[in-house]
Protein backbone atom coordinates (compact mmCIF):
# COMPACT_ATOMS: atom_id res chain seq x y z
CA UNK A 1 0.00 0.00 0.00
CA UNK A 2 1.68 3.46 -0.85
CA UNK A 3 1.36 6.31 1.92
CA UNK A 4 0.49 9.80 0.88
CA UNK A 5 2.61 12.26 1.06
CA UNK A 6 3.53 14.54 4.36
CA UNK A 7 2.96 18.21 3.82
CA UNK A 8 4.55 20.61 6.25
CA UNK A 9 4.27 24.39 6.95
CA UNK A 10 7.04 26.56 8.61
CA UNK A 11 7.73 29.73 8.79
CA UNK A 12 11.47 31.04 8.01
CA UNK A 13 13.33 33.78 9.83
CA UNK A 14 13.06 36.31 7.40
CA UNK A 15 8.36 35.81 7.88
CA UNK A 16 8.21 33.96 4.58
CA UNK A 17 5.80 30.39 4.74
CA UNK A 18 7.55 27.67 3.02
CA UNK A 19 5.33 24.26 2.53
CA UNK A 20 7.57 21.13 2.66
CA UNK A 21 6.48 17.58 1.34
CA UNK A 22 8.10 14.55 1.11
CA UNK A 23 6.91 10.64 1.29
CA UNK A 24 6.02 9.55 4.11
CA UNK A 25 7.66 6.37 5.30
CA UNK A 26 6.51 3.36 3.23
CA UNK A 27 5.89 5.35 0.11
CA UNK A 28 6.91 3.55 -3.06
CA UNK A 29 9.13 5.80 -4.82
CA UNK A 30 7.26 8.53 -6.32
CA UNK A 31 8.89 10.02 -9.41
CA UNK A 32 7.46 13.32 -8.62
CA UNK A 33 4.77 15.72 -6.81
CA UNK A 34 2.57 17.74 -7.86
CA UNK A 35 0.80 20.83 -5.10
CA UNK A 36 -2.23 21.87 -5.65
CA UNK A 37 -3.41 24.97 -3.65
CA UNK A 38 -7.10 27.23 -3.54
CA UNK A 39 -8.84 29.63 -1.83
CA UNK A 40 -10.58 27.61 1.47
CA UNK A 41 -13.70 29.64 1.17
CA UNK A 42 -14.35 28.30 -2.51
CA UNK A 43 -13.55 24.72 -1.77
CA UNK A 44 -16.62 22.96 -3.51
CA UNK A 45 -17.86 25.78 -5.26
CA UNK A 46 -17.08 24.05 -8.43
CA UNK A 47 -16.81 25.91 -11.81
CA UNK A 48 -13.57 27.40 -12.87
CA UNK A 49 -11.79 27.84 -9.63
CA UNK A 50 -13.29 26.38 -7.68
CA UNK A 51 -12.39 22.78 -7.32
CA UNK A 52 -11.93 19.54 -5.09
CA UNK A 53 -8.43 20.11 -5.07
CA UNK A 54 -7.81 23.68 -6.40
CA UNK A 55 -5.44 24.38 -9.65
CA UNK A 56 -2.45 23.27 -10.03
CA UNK A 57 0.58 24.91 -7.84
CA UNK A 58 3.48 23.43 -8.90
CA UNK A 59 4.70 20.14 -10.44
CA UNK A 60 7.89 17.89 -10.31
CA UNK A 61 10.38 16.89 -8.89
CA UNK A 62 10.76 19.36 -6.30
CA UNK A 63 10.08 19.34 -2.69
CA UNK A 64 9.66 22.09 -1.44
CA UNK A 65 7.70 25.83 -2.35
CA UNK A 66 7.49 29.12 -0.86
CA UNK A 67 4.33 30.43 -0.61
CA UNK A 68 4.85 34.23 -1.19
CA UNK A 69 1.40 36.04 -1.26
CA UNK A 70 -1.01 33.07 -0.72
CA UNK A 71 -0.95 32.06 2.82
CA UNK A 72 -0.98 35.71 4.48
CA UNK A 73 -3.52 37.21 2.91
CA UNK A 74 -5.75 38.93 5.59
CA UNK A 75 -9.56 37.12 5.70
CA UNK A 76 -8.76 33.77 3.74
CA UNK A 77 -7.63 30.69 4.13
CA UNK A 78 -5.40 28.80 1.66
CA UNK A 79 -5.15 24.90 1.34
CA UNK A 80 -2.66 22.73 0.14
CA UNK A 81 -2.66 19.20 -1.10
CA UNK A 82 0.40 16.85 -2.53
CA UNK A 83 -0.51 14.32 -4.70
CA UNK A 84 2.43 12.22 -5.99
CA UNK A 85 2.77 10.25 -9.04
CA UNK A 86 3.57 7.20 -10.10
CA UNK A 87 5.04 6.74 -14.00
CA UNK A 88 2.89 9.66 -14.85
CA UNK A 89 -0.62 8.41 -12.84
CA UNK A 90 -1.29 10.63 -10.12
CA UNK A 91 -3.35 8.96 -6.98
CA UNK A 92 -6.82 9.02 -6.56
CA UNK A 93 -8.67 11.62 -4.38
CA UNK A 94 -10.96 9.45 -2.95
CA UNK A 95 -14.37 9.13 -2.94
CA UNK A 96 -17.26 11.99 -1.95
CA UNK A 97 -20.05 10.81 0.39
CA UNK A 98 -22.18 9.67 -2.12
CA UNK A 99 -19.09 7.05 -2.64
CA UNK A 100 -18.53 8.20 -5.98
CA UNK A 101 -14.79 9.21 -7.32
CA UNK A 102 -14.34 12.62 -6.71
CA UNK A 103 -13.30 14.43 -10.10
CA UNK A 104 -9.77 16.40 -10.95
CA UNK A 105 -11.00 19.35 -12.61
CA UNK A 106 -7.96 20.58 -12.97
CA UNK A 107 -5.02 18.48 -13.17
CA UNK A 108 -1.38 19.49 -13.69
CA UNK A 109 -0.98 20.41 -17.18
CA UNK A 110 1.28 17.28 -17.97
CA UNK A 111 -1.49 15.07 -16.61
CA UNK A 112 -4.23 16.22 -18.63
CA UNK A 113 -4.49 15.52 -22.62
CA UNK A 114 -4.60 19.03 -23.06
CA UNK A 115 -5.31 21.50 -19.79
CA UNK A 116 -6.64 24.95 -20.21
CA UNK A 117 -5.44 27.71 -19.36
CA UNK A 118 -4.72 28.95 -15.46
CA UNK A 119 -1.35 30.10 -13.89
CA UNK A 120 1.60 28.92 -15.61
CA UNK A 121 4.21 27.58 -12.93
CA UNK A 122 4.11 24.42 -13.53
CA UNK A 123 7.44 22.38 -12.90
CA UNK A 124 8.56 25.13 -11.18
CA UNK A 125 9.73 27.30 -13.99
CA UNK A 126 11.24 30.06 -12.94
CA UNK A 127 10.51 33.11 -15.88
CA UNK A 128 13.72 34.98 -15.17
CA UNK A 129 15.93 32.18 -15.00
CA UNK A 130 14.23 31.08 -18.37
CA UNK A 131 14.41 33.99 -20.31
CA UNK A 132 15.30 37.06 -18.42
CA UNK A 133 12.32 39.08 -18.44
CA UNK A 134 8.56 38.58 -17.89
CA UNK A 135 6.37 36.22 -18.73
CA UNK A 136 4.72 37.46 -22.39
CA UNK A 137 1.46 38.39 -22.59
CA UNK A 138 -1.01 35.48 -22.83
CA UNK A 139 -3.71 36.16 -25.58
CA UNK A 140 -5.23 33.56 -27.70
CA UNK A 141 -4.08 33.56 -30.64
CA UNK A 142 -6.57 34.97 -32.99
CA UNK A 143 -7.71 33.24 -36.01
CA UNK A 144 -5.70 33.42 -39.46
CA UNK A 145 -5.10 31.36 -42.63
CA UNK A 146 -1.99 30.06 -43.78
CA UNK A 147 -1.03 27.26 -46.24
CA UNK A 148 0.83 24.00 -45.37
CA UNK A 149 3.53 22.41 -47.75
CA UNK A 150 0.50 20.30 -49.18
CA UNK A 151 -0.91 23.28 -50.16
CA UNK A 152 -3.77 22.24 -47.81
CA UNK A 153 -5.27 25.22 -45.33
CA UNK A 154 -4.05 25.98 -41.85
CA UNK A 155 -5.80 28.13 -39.43
CA UNK A 156 -6.52 28.49 -35.42
CA UNK A 157 -8.20 25.26 -35.14
CA UNK A 158 -4.55 24.11 -36.31
CA UNK A 159 -3.26 25.72 -33.42
CA UNK A 160 -5.35 24.23 -30.36
CA UNK A 161 -5.29 20.54 -28.64
CA UNK A 162 -1.64 20.45 -28.57
CA UNK A 163 0.97 22.76 -27.62
CA UNK A 164 3.12 23.87 -29.95
CA UNK A 165 6.48 25.34 -31.16
CA UNK A 166 5.88 28.03 -33.34
CA UNK A 167 9.03 28.60 -35.50
CA UNK A 168 9.56 31.53 -37.63
CA UNK A 169 11.95 31.11 -39.93
CA UNK A 170 13.46 33.83 -42.87
CA UNK A 171 13.42 31.42 -45.56
CA UNK A 172 13.52 27.76 -46.05
CA UNK A 173 17.43 26.30 -46.14
CA UNK A 174 18.64 29.09 -43.47
CA UNK A 175 18.21 26.54 -40.76
CA UNK A 176 17.59 27.24 -36.64
CA UNK B 1 4.08 18.55 -29.07
CA UNK B 2 3.40 19.67 -31.95
CA UNK B 3 6.27 21.98 -34.23
CA UNK B 4 5.36 24.02 -36.82
CA UNK B 5 7.17 26.01 -38.95
CA UNK B 6 6.26 29.78 -40.42
CA UNK B 7 7.94 31.80 -43.34
CA UNK B 8 6.72 34.23 -46.19
CA UNK B 9 7.98 30.82 -48.70
CA UNK B 10 5.54 29.27 -51.27
CA UNK B 11 4.11 25.64 -50.18
CA UNK B 12 6.34 24.44 -53.00
CA UNK B 13 9.76 25.79 -51.45
CA UNK B 14 9.02 24.45 -48.08
CA UNK B 15 7.85 21.18 -49.54
CA UNK B 16 11.18 20.95 -51.14
CA UNK B 17 13.39 22.12 -48.25
CA UNK B 18 11.39 19.43 -45.87
CA UNK B 19 11.57 16.94 -48.13
CA UNK B 20 15.29 17.88 -48.35
CA UNK B 21 15.94 17.65 -44.66
CA UNK B 22 13.62 15.24 -43.81
CA UNK B 23 11.55 17.32 -41.70
CA UNK B 24 8.90 15.33 -39.49
CA UNK B 25 7.09 18.50 -39.06
CA UNK B 26 5.06 20.94 -41.58
CA UNK B 27 6.09 24.28 -42.66
CA UNK B 28 3.53 26.65 -43.37
CA UNK B 29 3.50 29.62 -46.09
CA UNK B 30 2.26 33.27 -44.31
CA UNK B 31 2.36 34.77 -47.21
CA UNK B 32 -0.18 37.82 -45.71
CA UNK B 33 1.65 37.76 -43.04
CA UNK B 34 -1.16 37.36 -40.52
CA UNK B 35 1.17 35.00 -37.77
CA UNK B 36 3.98 37.03 -38.69
CA UNK B 37 2.50 40.08 -37.70
CA UNK B 38 1.11 38.76 -34.45
CA UNK B 39 3.82 37.22 -33.21
CA UNK B 40 5.58 40.49 -34.17
CA UNK B 41 8.22 38.22 -35.99
CA UNK B 42 8.10 41.21 -38.26
CA UNK B 43 8.79 45.06 -38.14
CA UNK B 44 6.70 46.25 -40.93
CA UNK B 45 4.58 44.65 -43.71
CA UNK B 46 6.66 45.01 -45.83
CA UNK B 47 9.69 42.75 -44.31
CA UNK B 48 10.48 40.83 -47.06
CA UNK B 49 11.17 37.78 -45.12
CA UNK B 50 10.54 37.41 -41.23
CA UNK B 51 13.21 37.09 -38.39
CA UNK B 52 13.94 34.44 -36.66
CA UNK B 53 11.89 33.86 -33.52
CA UNK B 54 10.51 31.43 -31.72
CA UNK B 55 6.78 30.77 -29.56
CA UNK B 56 5.84 28.37 -27.31
CA UNK B 57 2.00 28.10 -27.45
CA UNK B 58 -0.65 25.91 -24.74
CA UNK B 59 -2.87 23.93 -26.05
CA UNK B 60 -5.37 26.51 -25.87
CA UNK B 61 -2.95 28.42 -28.70
CA UNK B 62 -2.47 30.61 -26.17
CA UNK B 63 1.39 32.10 -26.02
CA UNK B 64 3.60 31.14 -22.93
CA UNK B 65 7.03 31.49 -24.16
CA UNK B 66 9.10 33.48 -26.88
CA UNK B 67 12.49 33.83 -28.10
CA UNK B 68 13.00 37.36 -29.44
CA UNK B 69 16.46 37.81 -30.80
CA UNK B 70 19.85 36.56 -29.71
CA UNK B 71 19.20 33.36 -31.30
CA UNK B 72 22.10 31.01 -31.51
CA UNK B 73 21.00 28.54 -34.11
CA UNK B 74 22.99 25.67 -33.77
CA UNK B 75 21.47 25.65 -29.72
CA UNK B 76 18.39 26.91 -30.28
CA UNK B 77 16.46 23.39 -30.67
CA UNK B 78 17.79 21.89 -27.55
CA UNK B 79 17.29 24.70 -25.87
CA UNK B 80 13.53 24.97 -26.74
CA UNK B 81 13.26 20.99 -26.07
CA UNK B 82 14.26 21.86 -22.68
CA UNK B 83 12.36 24.40 -22.04
CA UNK B 84 9.01 22.82 -23.54
CA UNK B 85 9.75 19.75 -21.32
CA UNK B 86 9.96 22.31 -17.95
CA UNK B 87 6.07 24.02 -19.36
CA UNK B 88 4.43 21.07 -20.29
CA UNK B 89 6.11 17.94 -18.61
CA UNK B 90 8.35 15.37 -20.63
Amino acid sequence: MRAEPLLELSRGESGVVMAHWSPAVGADDPTSWNLYGGDLMRLGEGGHEGSPVGRCGLAGATRELVLEGHADQPGHAYYLLTRFEHDGVETGLGTDSSGGERAHLHPCRHLSACPSGGPLIARGVDWSALHGSEPPETLPVPDFTVTAMDGTPRSMVDLVGHATVLWFYPAAATGG
Amino acid sequence: MRIVGVSFDSPEENLAWAEREGFQYELWSDVDRELASYFTAIDSPEQATCNRVTKLLDCDGTLQLEYVGGIVVGAHPAQVLEDCAALFGP
